[in-house]
């Protein structure tokens, strides 16, 4: 199955929404969702690693590649990093923000 | 609005920002990552193949809370459902949510066995053949929360207000088109069979199949307008729906999608997400109608529980 432990938190419904009213054809839309899946995977990451003690970095990785559906993740996240639920959300609400002021406003 | 072109544009030159920074501020990361054979960019396509080969089916189990767990044994549930159905105590529906109650809150992969135990539940339930895997495909997933979507346009020139009135058109109309196309090339060649295909629709993630461009055009012919069983696992609210469309993205939190109707079937007028089954239907005779699943017109006589 291609869930993400984090898929719960991606809830860009508004963007799904407006970038659907911009995009020529069916191919540019997968194109552009590809696209963004790729931009939130790299921003989620990045703001887990800037939180998630260096020492633990490789074993997260880890995890990751082995289990990336695996809820247990987040789990084992929290127990390292307080609130990991509310940065990552945050995370997404701010890209959500980001690309629908800056590319579809 | 922004043209077109400049969003794409835009949005790649956001990706390749993304990818640098991460790669500057935790090179290890992406190295790691890809001594394991893993561009964080395809992570899905990962996730799909390690399910498709079968080695996160035992680590589900193992991982899996006991809040969480799996469903109690096929044999268990057959036989409570068995000494519900002999006493007619209770309605079809109300022995399937009691079944489905077993299921974990937050949606999940399923394993092999949990879908084999729904499938019968299912059937024995509603008489329909309800399957997880049909000809050897198989969905990403078929636990996962329904989303609403909007009407799909069937032929050139096809309007909202051509599809009925009232609440159904609340959703309004699809910008571009469904994944397949217009139903019919015209409004003359629109037959009965594809009003209803678009009326009770279902959208599905065929994009994230791992196999998905390696297959073609077979995969995209076998998706096409293929029924599925949609149940709502916290009222038992049944709809067979037609695949009209791929979809959605998966970062919107939603693994499937329906249409107006069948949402509103499901689960009413504000129903707009929620957690459901979603297995093929097993029809080869074309005999299963779209639409809502009647319960009450069950043969009893022909529904039978056999224990696995």
């Amino acid at each position: 199955m291609s869930r993400i432990f984090y898929d719960e938190l991606l809830v860009l419904d508004n963007l799904a929404i407006k970038l659907r009213g911009v995009v020529e054809s069916r191919e540019e839309m997968e194109e552009l969702w590809a696209v963004i899946d790729d931009l939130v995977h790299h921003r989620v990451l990045e703001a887990i690693l800037d939180e998630l003690p260096r020492e633990h970095h490789e074993e997260f990785l880890s995890i990751l590649a082995d289990k990336p559906h695996d809820e247990q993740n987040l789990v084992y996240l929290s127990r390292k990093i307080e609130g990991v639920e509310d940065k990552i959300l945050g995370v997404v609400s701010e890209l959500e923000k980001e690309l629908l002021e800056e590319l579809l406003g | 609005m922004p043209a077109k072109k400049d969003v794409r544009a835009k949005l790649k030159l956001k990706q390749i920002k993304a990818r640098k920074r991460l790669g500057e501020k935790h090179p290890h990361a992406l190295k790691l990552l890809a001594d394991k054979g893993v561009d964080l960019g395809k992570i899905r396509e990962h996730s799909s193949k390690l399910i498709g080969a079968g080695t996160l089916a035992s680590a589900l189990l193992l991982s899996a809370p006991a809040s969480d767990g799996k469903l109690p044994p096929t044999h268990k549930i057959t036989g409570e459902l068995k000494a519900q159905w002999e006493g007619l105590s209770e309605s079809p529906q109300k022995i399937l949510v009691t079944a489905l109650e077993a299921l974990p809150e937050k949606t999940r992969a399923l394993t092999r066995e949990e879908e084999k135990v729904l499938e019968q539940v299912i059937e024995s339930t509603t008489g329909v053949r309800a399957r997880a895997s049909l000809e050897g495909e198989h969905l990403n997933t078929t636990y996962g929360l329904i989303g609403i979507e909007q009407h799909l346009r069937r032929y050139p020139g096809d309007t909202i207000g051509q599809h009925g009135g009232g609440w159904v058109l609340r959703q309004g109309m699809a910008p571009g088109l469904g994944a397949w196309g217009y139903f019919a090339p015209t409004k003359s060649e629109l037959t009965p069979d594809l009003v209803e295909t678009e009326k009770w629709y279902a959208v599905v993630q065929t994009l994230y199949l791992p196999d998905w461009g390696k297959r073609q055009p077979y995969l995209r012919d076998w998706y096409k307008y293929r029924k599925v069983m949609i149940v709502n696992t916290e009222n038992g609210n049944a709809v067979v729906a037609a695949i009209a469309d791929a979809g959605p993205a998966a970062w919107t939190g939603k693994h499937f999608g329906g249409s107006p109707e069948v949402m509103n079937y499901l689960g009413g007028p504000r129903y707009t997400k929620g957690p459901v089954l979603l297995f093929f239907v097993d029809d080869p005779d074309n005999k299963v109608p779209l639409g809502p699943v009647e319960y009450g017109k069950i043969n009893l006589e022909d529904v039978s529980l056999i224990e696995a």
